[in-house]
C-alpha cells in the first residue's frame, strides 16, 4: 500500500472510529425500569394516575373495562404498592358490579403531621369519595356523590385539623367534604375531567378553589360561592406564576392555552396550538417560569408562562394517532435542576432538558400511556421518583441517572 | 394480468389459479370500507369476517395453491425485457447516486452527534432506522439492491483504491468465513433494533453508523470486494430480498470472468457474479468506472420482469444465507409481536420465572430465534429426505425470503412513508403525509393481501425447487412439510398483524 493511501486510510477510520465512541458515550444518561408491578389486567386502556405521599406511599387504581367476563371484586381495585420493589401491599376493591375503566380517580394522600401518610382518597363509580387507612386498606368512610369522579380529589389543608377533601364529579359538581361530611356542593353543570386545584390565586386572605369544565373555568370560595367564572373552556388547568398581587390561573382546551387573572378570571395572554393541549406543570426555578403542554400531535410545547411565548417545541413520536398526556416535572437525579418527564400513547416516556427540550432519555414498552407521569419524592432522600401508568395496568418505576 | 399477451411467461393456466386465489383477496379493501383520514380515524375496527375464518381461510388459500401446482406440474420462471438503456447515462448516474449517498451518510453522523438530541427532529435517526434500513429494504424487494450501487463503505474503498491505483485488498476471504459475519451483524441489527433505546436517540444511532462503516471498509481494504458482497449485512440481506423483485436488471459490457466467490458459489444462480446484477440496480465493476480507471464503461442496461418466486428458487450457497434467511423471516415476525397483548403476557411469564427483570425480553428474542432455526432445520430435513435434496437447508431457505420480504414491507411501509414525509420538515419545510388517504382498514386489508400474496409466491418458489429433483407425484409428497410450515406461518402471520387492530 502506498504512504498516500495508508494516511487516507488513517485519516477516514480515525475520523469514523471517534464518531464511534463520542457517539456511543453521548448519551450518558439513561432511563432504567426499578420494577413493574404485578397488576395486569386484559386492556390496554387503564388511564387514572398514580397517586404518591411521603414515607414511601404509592397508591395506584387498576381496572379493567366494564362488561368484561368474570368480573371478580378486585378486579377494579385502588392497589398500594411498595416503593422499592412495586410489590403489592393491598387492594381496596370497587363492586364487580361498578367495575369499569373509570372505577377509581387518580388518589389523593392526605398525611397527619406533613411527613406522614395517613389517608388515601379517590371517587368511584359507587357514586362515592372513599377514605383508606393507608397503612391496612380499611375503608374508613365514605360520602355519596352525584355520578363517578374522574379528576383526582384536592385536598383542603386546614390549620390544627385534618383536611377537607374537595372533588369532582364528571358532571360537574363539586363537593366539600369536611370531617366525613359533606360542607356544600356547587353544580357546575359541564364535563369535568380535570382535578380541582385549591391555592390563592386572588392575592386576598385565603385560598380559592379552581375547577374547569368543557363550558368555563370557575374559580369557588372556600364557602362554594362562584368568584369569577371564565368564558372558555378549562378542559386541564394549571397554576402559573404569580403576576401582580394575584397569580395567573392557565387552562387549555382545543386549539388555545390561555392565561387567566387570578383575581379577576380575565383573559392575559392566549397563545393558540394545533389539536388540544394537555396542561399540567409550571416551573418557576429557572430563569424563565415555564408552562410544558402535551400537543395532540406527539410534541411537547414549552411557553413562557407570563407572557405565553414560545420557548421550544420537541416532538417526541411520529406515529399516527399519538395522545400525549400533561408533562411532568422534577428533579430526578438530585443535581437541582428540572427536568421534564413526558408521555405518549406509544408507550414512550422521554426525560426532556426543561430549558431547551432536547431529549435525555428515553424508555418504552408497546402498550400505550394514557395519562401524566407520577413525579414525587416518596423516599425523602431529595431526589424525585418517577411512576409510570401503563395501560395494561401495569405501574412502572424508572430511574433516570 | 389481465393485459398480458402471449409473451407473457405466465402460463395461462397458473394464471386462473393464482387468479382465484388472488381475486378472492382483493375483494378484502372493499369489504372493510373506505380509508378513514389518516391519524383521526380509530385506532381498532370490526374485522369484514370473524378473524378465525380469515385464518383458515388464508391457510386454506396456501394449501389449496400448492395441491393446484401439484396437479398443474412446473411453474414458469422466465423473464421479458422492459426496456434498454444506453449504459453511459446509468453510468454517470450511478457515481452521483454514490457520492450523494455517502455526502448524506456523512451528513448524519454529523448531526447525530451534533443536532439537537430529539429522535423526530434530527436527521440521523430519521434516515437512518426508517429510510435506510427499512426503505431500502422495499426498494430491494421491488426492484432489486440497492446496496451494492449505493454503499458507503464501497464508495469509499473505491476512492481509497483511486489513491493507490489499482483494487485495494489483496487476501482472500477464507471460504469457511462464508456470510457469517453479515449473519453476525444482521443479529446485531435485529437486536439493537428490537431491544434497546438506540432507534430514539441520535448520537447513539451516528455512532452505530461511524462503526458500521469503520468495521466494514477495513474488511475491504484487507479482503476486497468480497468482503462487501459476504460480509456486509445490509448488501447480504437486501441482496436476498432483491431475489423476489419483479425487475431485473441486467448490464452488458461488463467485463467477464471473474473470481469465484465460494459463499456464493451459486454464481449467477446466488445473483452475485456475471454481467447480469440479478436483483441489483447496477453491476459492480462496470460502475466503478467513474473512480477506478481503467474500466470498460457499460454498452447497454436491459430492464426485464421476471416472476418473484424464480430467484427465489434458486439455493443459497452456505448454511450463513440460509441462516440469515431465517433470521429475518423470524426478526420481522418478532418486531411485529411485540406490539400484540400476547407479547406482553409471554414476557412477563418469563420476568416472573426467571426474575431477569428487562433481560427477559432479550432472552425471549433469543428463544425464539432458536426454536424458529430448529423448527427449519427440521423441516428441511425431512423435505430433503423426501425429495432427496443433498443439502436441502440451503435449497429451502430462499423460499422462505418472499416471506420475509411480504412481512417486511407490511410491517414497514407506512413507516417509511411517514418518516419520508418527515424530511422536508428538517430542512424548515412543512410535514408531508404521503399515506394521508390510508386508514386503519385499508392498511390491515394491505397486510392482509401482502401477506398471503408472499406465502403463495413462498409456495410456488418451494414447488419449483421440488420440481427439478422429483415427479410430479414425488413432488406433492415431498412438498407437505414446506406446505404445512407455510399454512401455519400464514395463519400465525396474519394473526399477530391482527391482533392489534381488528377488535
Amino acid at each position: 500500500m502506498r504512504i498516500r493511501t495508508a494516511v487516507a486510510l488513517v485519516v477516514v477510520l480515525s475520523a469514523l472510529g471517534s464518531a464511534t465512541a463520542v457517539g456511543l458515550t453521548t448519551s450518558s444518561t439513561e432511563l432504567t425500569e426499578r420494577w413493574i408491578s404485578d397488576t395486569p389486567r386484559d386492556t390496554r386502556v387503564n388511564h387514572h394516575g398514580i397517586g404518591t405521599g411521603p414515607d414511601g406511599v404509592v397508591v395506584a387504581p387498576v381496572s379493567r373495562v366494564g362488561g368484561a367476563e368474570n368480573m371478580a371484586p378486585n378486579d377494579c381495585a385502588l392497589v398500594r404498592l411498595a416503593p422499592d420493589t412495586g410489590a403489592v401491599r393491598w387492594r381496596a376493591g370497587v363492586a364487580p358490579a361498578n367495575c369499569t375503566t373509570h372505577a377509581l380517580t387518580k388518589p389523593a394522600i392526605a398525611t397527619a403531621d406533613g411527613t406522614r401518610s395517613e389517608t388515601v382518597f379517590a371517587a368511584s363509580t359507587e357514586r362515592a369519595l372513599h377514605a383508606w387507612d393507608v397503612t391496612t386498606g380499611q375503608e374508613r368512610w365514605r360520602v355519596p356523590l352525584s355520578t363517578y369522579g374522574y379528576g383526582q380529589p384536592a385536598l383542603f389543608e386546614r390549620d390544627g385539623k385534618a383536611p377537607a377533601v374537595v372533588v369532582s364529579d364528571i358532571g360537574g359538581e363539586v363537593s366539600f367534604v369536611a370531617n366525613q361530611s359533606v360542607r356544600w356542593r356547587h353544580d357546575l353543570d359541564a364535563s369535568t375531567w380535570a382535578s380541582p386545584i385549591v391555592a390563592d390565586v386572588d392575592g386576598r386572605p385565603g385560598r380559592e378553589i379552581l375547577v374547569g369544565t368543557n363550558q368555563h373555568t370557575t374559580a369557588l370560595t372556600p364557602e362554594g360561592e362562584v368568584a369569577w367564572q371564565s368564558a372558555g373552556a378549562g378542559e386541564y388547568v394549571a397554576l402559573g406564576p404569580p403576576g401582580d398581587g394575584s397569580r395567573l390561573v392557565i387552562v387549555s382546551r382545543t386549539s388555545a392555552i390561555e392565561a387567566l387573572d387570578g383575581a379577576s378570571g380575565r383573559s392575559v395572554w392566549t397563545q393558540n396550538v394545533s389539536g388540544s393541549a394537555a396542561i399540567e406543570s409550571v416551573t418557576t426555578d429557572g430563569p424563565v417560569p415555564t408552562l410544558y403542554a402535551g400537543l395532540s400531535d406527539g410534541r411537547v410545547l414549552a411557553l413562557d408562562a407570563r407572557t405565553g411565548e414560545r420557548r421550544w417545541l420537541t416532538r417526541l413520536d411520529d406515529a399516527d394517532q399519538v395522545i400525549t398526556p400533561p408533562p411532568a416535572v422534577g428533579d430526578l437525579n438530585g443535581d437541582s435542576t428540572t427536568q421534564v418527564v413526558a408521555v405518549t400513547s406509544t408507550g414512550l416516556v422521554t426525560v426532556l432538558d426543561g430549558e431547551t427540550g432536547s431529549v435525555r432519555a428515553s424508555y418504552s414498552r408497546d402498550v400505550p400511556i394514557y395519562t401524566a407521569a407520577t413525579v414525587a419524592d416518596v423516599t425523602g432522600d431529595g431526589v424525585d421518583e418517577l411512576f409510570i401508568r401503563y395501560g395494561d395496568g401495569r405501574v412502572v418505576a424508572l430511574e433516570y441517572r | 394480468m389481465t393485459s398480458e399477451d402471449e409473451r407473457s411467461p405466465w402460463r395461462p393456466q397458473l394464471q386462473t389459479t393464482l387468479g382465484h386465489c388472488l381475486g378472492a383477496l382483493a375483494l378484502l379493501p372493499p369489504l372493510v370500507g373506505q380509508a378513514s383520514a389518516h391519524g383521526v380515524g380509530p385506532s381498532s375496527f370490526e374485522a369484514p369476517l370473524p378473524l378465525p375464518y380469515l385464518l383458515v381461510g388464508a391457510g386454506a388459500t396456501v394449501a389449496l395453491t400448492a395441491v393446484g401446482l401439484g396437479l398443474l406440474g412446473s411453474v414458469p420462471e422466465g423473464s421479458r425485457r422492459l426496456t434498454r438503456l444506453d449504459g453511459r447515462w446509468p453510468t454517470r448516474g450511478a457515481t452521483a447516486l454514490r457520492l450523494g449517498f455517502l455526502a448524506l451518510v456523512v451528513a448524519v453522523i454529523v448531526q447525530g452527534l451534533f443536532g439537537r438530541q430529539v429522535a423526530a427532529e434530527n436527521l440521523a435517526t430519521v434516515a437512518v432506522w426508517p429510510l435506510w434500513i427499512k426503505g431500502f429494504a422495499l426498494v430491494a424487494v421491488v426492484s432489486g439492491s440497492p446496496w451494492r450501487l449505493l454503499s458507503p463503505a464501497r464508495t469509499l474503498y473505491r476512492v481509497l483504491s483511486a489513491v493507490e491505483g489499482r483494487p485495494l485488498g489483496a487476501r482472500a476471504l477464507p471460504a469457511w468465513v462464508g456470510s457469517w459475519p453479515a449473519v453476525a451483524g444482521f443479529a446485531c441489527l435485529v437486536s439493537v433494533e428490537n431491544l434497546t433505546a438506540a432507534t430514539r436517540e441520535p448520537a447513539t444511532t451516528a455512532g452505530l453508523v461511524a462503526g458500521y462503516l469503520a468495521l466494514v471498509l477495513a474488511g475491504g481494504v484487507v479482503f476486497g470486494p468480497d468482503w462487501f458482497r459476504r460480509a456486509d449485512p445490509f448488501e447480504v440481506f437486501y441482496r436476498l430480498l432483491g431475489r423476489v423483485s419483479v425487475l431485473s436488471i441486467e448490464v452488458a459490457g461488463a467485463p467477464a470472468g471473474r473470481r469465484p466467490v465460494p459463499e456464493c458459489a451459486g454464481g449467477r444462480g446466488a445473483g452475485e457474479s456475471g454481467a447480469r446484477a440479478d436483483g441489483g440496480l447496477a453491476e459492480d465493476r462496470s460502475t466503478s468506472a467513474a473512480l477506478l480507471p481503467p474500466v470498460r464503461r457499460l454498452d447497454r442496461v436491459d430492464i426485464a420482469v421476471r416472476p418473484p418466486w424464480r430467484g427465489a428458487a434458486r439455493p443459497v450457497a452456505g448454511s450463513g444465507l440460509a441462516t440469515l434467511v431465517v433470521t429475518a423471516v423470524y426478526a420481522v415476525s418478532f418486531d411485529g409481536f411485540v406490539e400484540t397483548p400476547t407479547y406482553q403476557t409471554l414476557l412477563f411469564a418469563v420476568r416472573n420465572a426467571t426474575g431477569l427483570g428487562p433481560m427477559a425480553g432479550l432472552v425471549v428474542f433469543v428463544a425464539g430465534l432458536v426454536s424458529a432455526l430448529a423448527i427449519f432445520a427440521l423441516i428441511a430435513t425431512f423435505t430433503g429426505y423426501l425429495a432427496g435434496l443433498s443439502r436441502p437447508s440451503l435449497a429451502i431457505a430462499p423460499t422462505l425470503v418472499p416471506i420475509a420480504a411480504a412481512y417486511e414491507v407490511a410491517h414497514t411501509y407506512t413507516y417509511v412513508g411517514a418518516n419520508l414525509g418527515r424530511l422536508p420538515a428538517l430542512v424548515g419545510g412543512a410535514v408531508i403525509d404521503p399515506l394521508w388517504w390510508l386508514g386503519i382498514p385499508g392498511f390491515w386489508a394491505s397486510q392482509v393481501v401482502l401477506l398471503v400474496a408472499g406465502h403463495l409466491v413462498g409456495v410456488l418458489a418451494a414447488h419449483a425447487v421440488l420440481s427439478r429433483r422429483t415427479d410430479r407425484s414425488g413432488t406433492v409428497l415431498a412438498h407437505l412439510p414446506l406446505v404445512g410450515l407455510m399454512v401455519g406461518y400464514t395463519m400465525i402471520s396474519l394473526w399477530i398483524v391482527s391482533l392489534p387492530v381488528v377488535g
